[in-house]
Order: structure tokens, then C-alpha cells, then sequence
């Protein structure tokens, strides 16, 4: 009888473990492909110089500029919003209807489609507020687009903190707000940290929102403002990849690995600074 | 009755400042939930007076002969994502049981980083891969006559949408009490029972979570769908149209908003579409988190 | 219930006190009790008994639980006579720097020694460090911790024994110079040298202070009792001089209690 049962629980987990090996294998493969494809076209020309020959040659600058443009972009508009709102909900609000429609809003938030965020952003930034196709209306459609991740992991990095601080801070004659800015908030830091970088991560690979808010294909030159349209690295990649006839596959590969390069880094970053903090943490 | 200790005047302007600004801020999302909407409602409304209900409701989407046919799109955003879903569901679950509950550690610590490693890769770099890898693959092996079909697409999303469903199911097994899993062992079940009999059933509503979110993400997709579904806006009515080409409703925004006049008709058919997307998208994670805050009210209940 | 012993001005007056939970629990059932100056006031009794909320309701930390309701007063001795602590108005940051208070488990803030000591006088808003430095001297030294860690005094506060931290946590309160210090089970987690040294800080200590205590089991409470009150469910049963609540009780509860025919 238990020899059947065994038998069943060995299949079973075999059965697990090719599922997995199934989900896994792919990603490796995929980024390895990349990887291996890429790597050629990869040199300092291309990362520095501008595109010639109708972006079949050259290198692809401005779009590194542009993504590196809207990411700092984004990062300005959401980080001191989505940090305010964590500590909002994590230290002031009170479990009441309106903080529950709040968290609701922010799981909606979340859940939006990117290319309806740039009909937003369109809407919005391009046409009604007048800043037109510039990498104003890119960054704060996008900050908006990352808000919910800022705030969720945030929110968490201060629940983190331990309440007995808190506490203490107080019976030590501190004010909510002093023990807020004193200790919970630089404890939180390392946490919220993380959480930004992988915000913007998110943000740097994002091509649906930028479509109608900022994203150019040729421009000749590099962005002076904020209020310039400018290249970007994933919107790049799409137009040389289905729009363009007779682009070089190593140009597109290429690109495609700088796009990766640029985004896994900041997973890597994100992730080497989550293990750093949490073994110099005090508590 | 008595004076008042003496209050420190020079913190208290600082203060109040911060503590204002955060207390506004904190009602902002509620603030962007409804801009959204209302910036999609002033320019996809006027679509609903500008084309008859016959058109919009039609089954032909060409929108350069005025046919604004709605059906085609929704019906392959409904197809695209119902594979992605049969794909990813089962794959998803297997998988987070796997990671959460039988997998050594050391595994865990490799395999969890790979997973994070495909929920960051973007969209538009699997659409490209899928373009240039998946689809002739496709064609080959389905004998199609082209490789950018909906099973690509589903297939591609399939992939997006486990890295959401693999986590979140996974934290839900982990949620589950230590003293579920060694009451089942105590009593003589062997792990695999456990993990179907008891694990699993414990975490049902963190795993139905998963399911709604993964869903979600899939219907929102844009670029890698786009880039290997083929956007031909047909009517995908019978079963070989999973290996016929279909255009999904956020590929068409995506694909045609560029090259559309502001303030046409084309362009507020295009802002309906939006509106249809942000409705489907706010009712699945409606349901989502009535399912956490159930979740959690009987977490409260079992803990009391 | 007043005892006889002159005409000294207590240092808190509790009068009437009633003090429930949201849930409707009932902490403190009409208490009314003086506590006098430079003496040490050991509330005993068993768990349950409100102890802990009497002593939080010294310092208004109570007010950080959602919910909760009071009636009757408590007063607060100061240079101009004793103040109610629930009036309208009042500082409540100011009153918890004159009334400190030690927890059972030892908390060390997540910074260095010395700043942990400093914690509450930079959060008054000093800034002069000659006289942070003298501060930070004379609360170890009080607390009778100066002596272990005067070389250490960058080093993480995470980093010392249960013993010490729990010191460390007095010398915190001393810092601000309070004028009562509470302490809700200080030496529960402490072995037997530790509890010994803590008691000998309080002795020391009861010359410039008024200490309210509640310790956690009854041995503790007669070794340091000037004077003791007994909590039973919320009520105040018996009070009077130390040695005497416990070798001659006067309530049959109380004498039950110490005589340990319930705990």
C-alpha cells in the first residue's frame, strides 16, 4: 500500500520538477540567445555615436540618452509622491472606508494596461495640459504608470520597522513626525531603495505609454529639455525590428541587449542592495 | 486650572508642513483612478455618438472604410488572453507548488531569482524574440501558413503572465501554517497528499489571487502581443483560428494611433477601446482584491 | 484609602480612575491612590490586574491605543501646584520627558550607545555636544552601567547583553532628567545579577526621583516596596507602608495572593 503511495509522490514531483524545468529553462535560453546574438554588434561606437543610414548603422546614443532621460524623469514625479503616500498609509491612515478605497485605487492603479496609460498621458499631458510630445508628459505618464509599486513595496519596508522603536521613540517625549523622520524612515530606506529601483526598472523597459506621450524614431540630435521629444531604447527596438526594411538582425539584437543590459543591471542592483542592508540591519 | 508646560515653537511649523503634504498626497491615488477615466471618457464618448451602435457593435473592424467594428477586437483580446490563461494557470500553480514546497532551498535561491530575472524582461524584447524565434517555430511545427498567430500570442503571454502567478501563489502556500502540513503528515499522509489535500486547499483564495492578477497582466499586454499575433482584425469565431492571425484591442490602439488625425472619429473609436480595456481591467482586479480582503478577514477570524 | 504619613505632598494623585478598552474591557475600575515623592510605589498583583495600564496612564501612553475611555483624573504635581494630566492643552511631549518610563523588554534603538542615550535630549531640540556628553556620563553613570561601556560608546547599542541594554534603557530615561520613573516588569527577562544591580539603581535612584514599579512577581515586590498597592481585575484591593502589606494584610485577597494560594 505505502509503496504505491511512494510511487505516486516520486512521479509527482518529478512531474513538478519538469514543469518548472519548462518555465525556467526558457528564460535562460531567451537571455542567453540575446546574449549571443548581441554581443557582436556591441562596441563603444555603437554605444556612443548616433545613428546613420537610416539607423542601419552607427550606433544608437540619443535612444540611451532618451531612456536614461525618462527614467530620471520618472524617478522625480514618483518617488517623493509614492514615498508620502506609503508613509500615509503606513503610519497615519486609520482602517476606514477611505483608506480602504485608497488601497483599492492603488491595486487598480497597478492593473491598468500600459498602452491605456499612454492614451492617458496623451489625453492628458500631450493635448490637454499643452506640453505636446515631450519627455515631460513621457516621465510623468510613466511616474504614474509606477506609483503603485513605489508605494506597495515601500509601505512595507516601514510596516517593517519594528513598532517597539516607535514606541520608545515616543514615551522619549518624540512627536509622530520626529520619530517618523528619525528612525522609521531611515530604517525603512534600504526597502523603499529596492523598491524604487525596481519601479523604475519596470518604467525603463516600457514602450505602450511612451508610444503617443514622447517617443521619435529619427531624431537627428540629442534632447536640450524637457520639453523635447526624444528616442528610447524600447520603442528602438520595436520600430527597427518591424518597421524598418533591410535593418541588420545584429543592429536589432544588439539593441535588444542593451535594453536588457540596462534593465537586469538595475534587478541586480536592486537585489545586491536587498541582501547588503539586510545583514547590517540592527534590528 | 494650571499653566501649560512650555511647547517647542521651532519644530512645530516643519510638522505641520510634512504632515499636511502627506495626508494630501495620500488621497492621490484616488485622484488618478478618476483623472484616468475622465481624460478616457472626454475623448472616447463622443466615439459613441460620432458611429452608430450597428457599426461599433458590427463584426468589421476597417477603420479606414468606416467600419469600426468592435467584435473582431474584443473577441481576439478574449481568445489571445483564454490561451494564455489555459497555458499559464496550471503551469503557474505546478510550478509555485514546486518552488514553495518541494524544492530544496538551494534550489529555491536559484530558481526564484530566474523567475524575478523573466518578470523584468520587457515586453518589447519578447515580442521580438517571439517574432524572430517563436512564430517560424510555429509555423513549422503546425504546419500554419504563418507563424504570427493567436497560439503565439497566447503562448508568448503565457510566458509574461507566470512570473505574477508563480509569486503570488507562492506566497500564499508559504502563508499557510506550519501546523497544517505536520497535522496531515502526523496522521500518516505522505507529502504529496499533504500538498493536494491540505496545502493547496488552504491557500485557494491566494491562489485564485494569482490567477485574477496573471489574467490581468494578459489582457493588458500591448507589445509582445503586437508583435506576434499578426494584427489582422478577424473574426476569430471557429478553432483554426487559434493558428490564424488576430489583433488584440491594445495592439490596435498601439498600431493605429500614430498614424491617426486628433479629434476624428477614428481617433475617439480608438479612446473607446481604452475605455472597454480600463472597464475589463478594473472589474477583474475589483474581484482580486475583494478576494484579499476576504482573505484577510478570515485570516483575522482563524488568528483570534 | 489614604495612609498616615504627615503632611507630604504626594507626587501624583490618581482620583477616581476608570480606564476601558474599544472591545469594552474594563482596565482600571475606580482607582484612586497617591503616590509620594523620593519613594519607590510597587504596584503588584497578577496578570491582568491593570497594572500596566495605571502605569501608562502616567505618561499618556495610552493614547497611542485606538479607542479607549477614561474617566476620573490624574494629577501631576509640578512648581505650580498638581496638574491635570488629561486637561485640554496639554504637552504631552513636555509630560513625557517629566515622566519616564522603562518596558519590560529592553528596546535598543537601532544607533549607537551614546546616541541611544541622547535619543530624548535631541529630540528636545539639544544640540550642544559638551552638554550632550555630560548627559550621556551622568545617565550611565546612574544607571550604573558607565563603567562596561565608557570605551564603547560608538558601537551599536544592539550589541550588549539583555543586562545591560536593560540599563542602557534607564539611562535613556534618566537623560531628560524626568521627575518619576515608571517601570513595567524591567527585570523580567534578567538573570538573578542583573535584577540585583537594577535594584540597586533604584535605591540609589529614589533619593531624586519618584519610582512607580510594576514587577513581575511578588519577590521583586517586597524587596524594593516603600510602599505597595495590590491590583486585582482592574480594582485597587489593599494599600499601605511596604513590610507591612506583605507580613500582615489587611484584605483577605491580598493576604491570599501573597501568601500564594492563587497566582
Amino acid at each position: 500500500m505505502t509503496r504505491s503511495r511512494e510511487l505516486v509522490q516520486r512521479l509527482g514531483f518529478a512531474f513538478l520538477t519538469l514543469v518548472t524545468v519548462v518555465v525556467v529553462l526558457p528564460i535562460v535560453l531567451v537571455v542567453g540567445y540575446i546574449v549571443v546574438q548581441g554581443a557582436p554588434a556591441i562596441s563603444w561606437e555603437f554605444l556612443s555615436q548616433m545613428p546613420r543610414g537610416g539607423m542601419r548603422e552607427g550606433g544608437i546614443l540619443p535612444a540611451i540618452v532618451g531612456t536614461l532621460w525618462l527614467t530620471a524623469g520618472t524617478a522625480v514625479f514618483a518617488v517623493p509622491l509614492g514615498v508620502a503616500m506609503a508613509i500615509y498609509l503606513a503610519e497615519y491612515a486609520s482602517d476606514n472606508l477611505l483608506t480602504r478605497l485608497v488601497r483599492l485605487s492603488i491595486i487598480n492603479l497597478s492593473g491598468i494596461p500600459s498602452v491605456v496609460y499612454g492614451l492617458f498621458g496623451l489625453g492628458m499631458f500631450v493635448l490637454f495640459l499643452g506640453f505636446g510630445s515631450s519627455i515631460l508628459a513621457g516621465a510623468l505618464t510613466l511616474a504614474i504608470m509606477t506609483l503603485p509599486v513605489i508605494i506597495s513595496t515601500s509601505e512595507e519596508a516601514l510596516r517593517a520597522v519594528p513598532q517597539s522603536f516607535r514606541t520608545v521613540s515616543i514615551s522619549l517625549g518624540g512627536t509622530k513626525w520626529q520619530t517618523i523622520s528619525r528612525i522609521v524612515l531611515p530604517q525603512a530606506l534600504p526597502g523603499i531603495l529596492t523598491g524604487v529601483i525596481l519601479g523604475l526598472e519596470r518604467a525603463a523597459g516600457e514602450t505602450a505609454p511612451i508610444l503617443f506621450t514622447v517617443a521619435a524614431f529619427f531624431l537627428p540630435r540629442l534632447p536640450h529639455s524637457v520639453f523635447d521629444q526624444t528616442m528610447a531604447l524600447p520603442y528602438h527596438l520595436f520600430v527597427i525590428s518591424t518597421q524598418v526594411p533591410g535593418m541588420p538582425v545584429k543592429i536589432q539584437y544588439g539593441t535588444a541587449l542593451v535594453l536588457l543590459i540596462f534593465v537586469l543591471s538595475m534587478n541586480l542592483l536592486a537585489a545586491g542592495l536587498r541582501s547588503y542592508y539586510r545583514r547590517r540591519r540592527q534590528w | 486650572m494650571t499653566n501649560k508646560p512650555a511647547r517647542r515653537k521651532t519644530h512645530h511649523i516643519g510638522e505641520v508642513v510634512a504632515e499636511t503634504l502627506i495626508r494630501t498626497s495620500g488621497l492621490s491615488t484616488i485622484a488618478f483612478i478618476l483623472l484616468i477615466f475622465a481624460f478616457l471618457a472626454r475623448e472616447g464618448v463622443p466615439a459613441f455618438f460620432e458611429v452608430k451602435a450597428s457599426v461599433l457593435f458590427g463584426t468589421r473592424w476597417y477603420p479606414t472604410e468606416g467600419f469600426f467594428g468592435l467584435w473582431p477586437l474584443i473577441l481576439g483580446s478574449i481568445l489571445v488572453t483564454v490561451g494564455a490563461a489555459v497555458l499559464a494557470v496550471p503551469t503557474g500553480l505546478l510550478a509555485a507548488v514546486f518552488v514553495a514546497e518541494v524544492s530544496p532551498r538551494w534550489l529555491r535561491e536559484i530558481v526564484k531569482p530566474v523567475i524575478e530575472v523573466l518578470a523584468g524582461i520587457p515586453s518589447v524584447v519578447l515580442g521580438f524574440l517571439g517574432m524572430l524565434m517563436l512564430s517560424p517555430l510555429v509555423r513549422q511545427v503546425f504546419n500554419a501558413p504563418t507563424g504570427l498567430t493567436a497560439f503565439s500570442g497566447s503562448l508568448v503571454l503565457a510566458y509574461m503572465a507566470l512570473p505574477t502567478i508563480i509569486s503570488v501563489a507562492e506566497d500564499a502556500l508559504d502563508s499557510v501554517p506550519r501546523a497544517y502540513r505536520d497535522a496531515a503528515l502526523a496522521l500518516g499522509a505522505t507529502r504529496w497528499q499533504t500538498i493536494w489535500r491540505v496545502t493547496v486547499p488552504a491557500a485557494r483564495s491566494g491562489i485564485l489571487t494569482a490567477m485574477m492578477l496573471g489574467i490581468g497582466r494578459a489582457i493588458g499586454e500591448t507589445m509582445a502581443v503586437m508583435m506576434v499575433t499578426g494584427n489582422a482584425a478577424r473574426m476569430p469565431l471557429t478553432l483554426d483560428s487559434l493558428m490564424r492571425p488576430v489583433r488584440t484591442m491594445t495592439a490596435t490602439i498601439a498600431a493605429e494611433m500614430g498614424e491617426v488625425a486628433q479629434g476624428s472619429t477614428h481617433f475617439h473609436v480608438l479612446f473607446a477601446v481604452g475605455i472597454i480595456l480600463f472597464v475589463i481591467t478594473f472589474l477583474v482586479n475589483l474581484a482580486a482584491s475583494l478576494a484579499i480582503f476576504q482573505q484577510a478577514r478570515r485570516a483575522e477570524r482563524l488568528l483570534s | 484609602m489614604q495612609d498616615a504619613i504627615g503632611s507630604r505632598v504626594p507626587k501624583i494623585i490618581i482620583d477616581h480612575l476608570t480606564f476601558s478598552y474599544r472591545d469594552g474591557t474594563e482596565g482600571l475600575r475606580d482607582i484612586s491612590l497617591n503616590i509620594y515623592p523620593n519613594e519607590i510605589m510597587t504596584l503588584f498583583g497578577p496578570a491582568g490586574g491593570g497594572k500596566s495600564t495605571l502605569l501608562r496612564a502616567f505618561n499618556r501612553l495610552n493614547d497611542l491605543v485606538v479607542g479607549t475611555r477614561m474617566s476620573g483624573r490624574v494629577l501631576l504635581d509640578g512648581p505650580q501646584g498638581p496638574e491635570d494630566l488629561y486637561a485640554p492643552g496639554v504637552d504631552v511631549t513636555a509630560l513625557r520627558r517629566r515622566v519616564g518610563i522603562v518596558f519590560a523588554q529592553p528596546v535598543a534603538l537601532p544607533m549607537s550607545i551614546r546616541q541611544n542615550v541622547e535619543y530624548g535630549s535631541t529630540l528636545a531640540g539639544e544640540r550642544d555636544r559638551v552638554k550632550l556628553a555630560q548627559t550621556v556620563e551622568r545617565s550611565l553613570v546612574q544607571a550604573a552601567l558607565w563603567g562596561e561601556v565608557k570605551d564603547r560608546l560608538n558601537e551599536p547599542a544592539i550589541a550588549l547583553s539583555g543586562g545591560q541594554l536593560q540599563r542602557l534603557c534607564l539611562a535613556r530615561v534618566l537623560a531628560l532628567e524626568p521627575e518619576v520613573i515608571l517601570l513595567d516588569e524591567p527585570t523580567s527577562g534578567l538573570d538573578p545579577i542583573s535584577t540585583a544591580k537594577v535594584e540597586q539603581s533604584l535605591q540609589e535612584l529614589k533619593a531624586n526621583y519618584t519610582i512607580v514599579i510594576a514587577p513581575h512577581n511578588i519577590q521583586q515586590a517586597a524587596r524594593v516596596a516603600d510602599h505597595a498597592a495590590f491590583f486585582l481585575q482592574g480594582q485597587l484591593i489593599e494599600e499601605g507602608l511596604g513590610k507591612a502589606l506583605f507580613t500582615s494584610p489587611r484584605n483577605k485577597k491580598t493576604e491570599d495572593y501573597v501568601t500564594g494560594r492563587f497566582g
